[in-house]
């Protein structure tokens, strides 16, 4: 959205493609605090609206709900395809689809997505008022997310896969001053069981004793990692081991006149200050491109 | 009397938990950052008789009502998109590097 509003705003034709909320994992997070010029910290919503506003302002024209199929190259021109089975043209395309919640890929997950699995606890920790919630995953995220249901959950547990979690320690010490609040180590989740189309139980392991539980829970909320949404140039453009697409010092992915910014680029930091700065950054180098054609 | 789930303050998703519609309804809405209130029809008998009613006695689901008034049954994603008002196509095929200032403002 920033190299839409720096691109708009030299008066480069700007079309932005969204399939989900705009402003991306950022508009869902509940408080920017560490965003810089904003010394009280902002709401992730406020400030997706914002910048979509400003993007707006300078002329992009920007796509809601709608899912880019392929991006294929044709001649000196990249033409974007889209799932309504249309298609955009343009000499530079910018991949800034960003990094998506990792999934545990156990039995049970992908019945339950939606109804009792979630992956952002802002969207959905709302419905578990006086419940009951497991959060899975000991990383920053998981403590992040597992504070905030405690707004509406009456018990929020966390569960890490490894012997020791990886939240920071002002995280730790939060969520140790929560009595609502409880951490598991060491034991992994090896099946969501599904009842009827709800959860009926969660089957964790003690990776100490191997020993099998049965726990109960009204919902389950994953944050065990990210994974970047590069599926689109998998093949196409270069990755990492990781599936990140790799850039050079002009942020150019190995396909001519394809970019890549935040997340989804090899070598990102996964925060909002420096993927706004990419995206400034990328549309300067895009122009730069654009001018020497 | 006016049935008071005509006019919600939110949107509202009746559904049930194994409806595939139902939960691609919840997705869409969930995705798009749009605040919704979901009612399992399974778990509500005053529901599902509230959804048989307003489809002509069938039980069909997803029924999503607005606050509007208006009702959507099993609308595809691209319909709640047009109903929420969101772009969903561009207005031109191909992207210039660069616009003058007089089309822009045209």
């Amino acid at each position: 959205m920033t190299a839409a509003l720096y691109l708009g705003r030299e008066g480069v034709e700007t079309l932005v493609i969204e399939k989900a909320g705009l402003g991306g994992q950022a508009g869902i997070t509940q408080t920017l605090d560490n965003f810089p010029g904003f010394d009280e910290g902002v709401s992730g919503a406020e400030f997706a609206s914002r910048l979509t506003r400003q993007a707006l302002k300078f002329g992009a024209e920007i796509l809601q709900a709608q899912n880019v199929t392929s991006i294929d190259q044709d001649g000196q021109y990249l033409c974007v395809y889209t799932s309504d089975g249309k298609e955009y043209g343009a000499k530079a395309v910018l991949l800034a689809t960003g990094a998506r919640y990792r999934r545990l890929g156990i039995p049970g997950e992908e019945e339950l997505i939606g109804s009792n699995v979630h992956f952002c606890a802002t969207c959905d920790g709302a419905f578990y008022k006086g419940k009951k919630v497991l959060v899975v995953g000991g990383g920053n995220s998981g403590f992040e997310e597992g504070l905030f249901l405690t707004k509406f959950a009456s018990r929020v547990d966390i569960v890490e896969f490894l012997p020791q979690v990886k939240a920071s320690k002002i995280l730790q010490e939060k969520v140790a001053e929560k009595e609502t609040m409880s951490v598991t180590v060491n034991h992994a989740v090896k099946e969501l069981r599904a009842k009827n189309g709800k959860l009926d139980a969660v089957i964790v392991e003690d990776r100490a004793t191997g020993k099998q539980k049965e726990w109960q829970y009204d919902g389950v909320f994953v944050f065990v990692g990210f994974s970047p949404n590069s599926d689109l140039v998998k093949g196409k453009a270069e990755v990492d081991q990781w599936g990140s697409v790799v850039t050079d010092k002009t942020l150019m992915t190995s396909i001519p006149g394809l970019f890549a910014a935040g997340d989804v680029r090899a070598g990102s930091t996964k925060q909002a200050a420096s993927a706004a700065g990419e995206g400034a950054a990328v549309a300067l180098m895009m122009r730069q491109y654009l001018a020497e054609k | 009397m006016t049935d008071s789930r005509l006019t919600p303050e939110t949107i509202t998703v009746y559904g049930t938990g194994w409806c595939p519609d139902c939960k691609r309804s919840k997705q869409f809405f969930g995705e798009q950052r749009v605040p919704y209130h979901y009612v399992d029809i399974d778990h509500d008998a005053d529901a599902m008789v509230f959804v048989e009613k307003t489809n002509k006695g069938n039980r069909s689901i997803p029924t999503i009502v607005f606050p509007d008034g208006s009702v959507m049954v099993e609308p595809s994603n691209a319909q709640l998109a047009e109903k929420l008002g969101m772009q969903i196509s561009a207005k031109r095929a191909f992207m210039m590097p660069l616009s003058s200032a007089a089309d822009r403002l045209a």
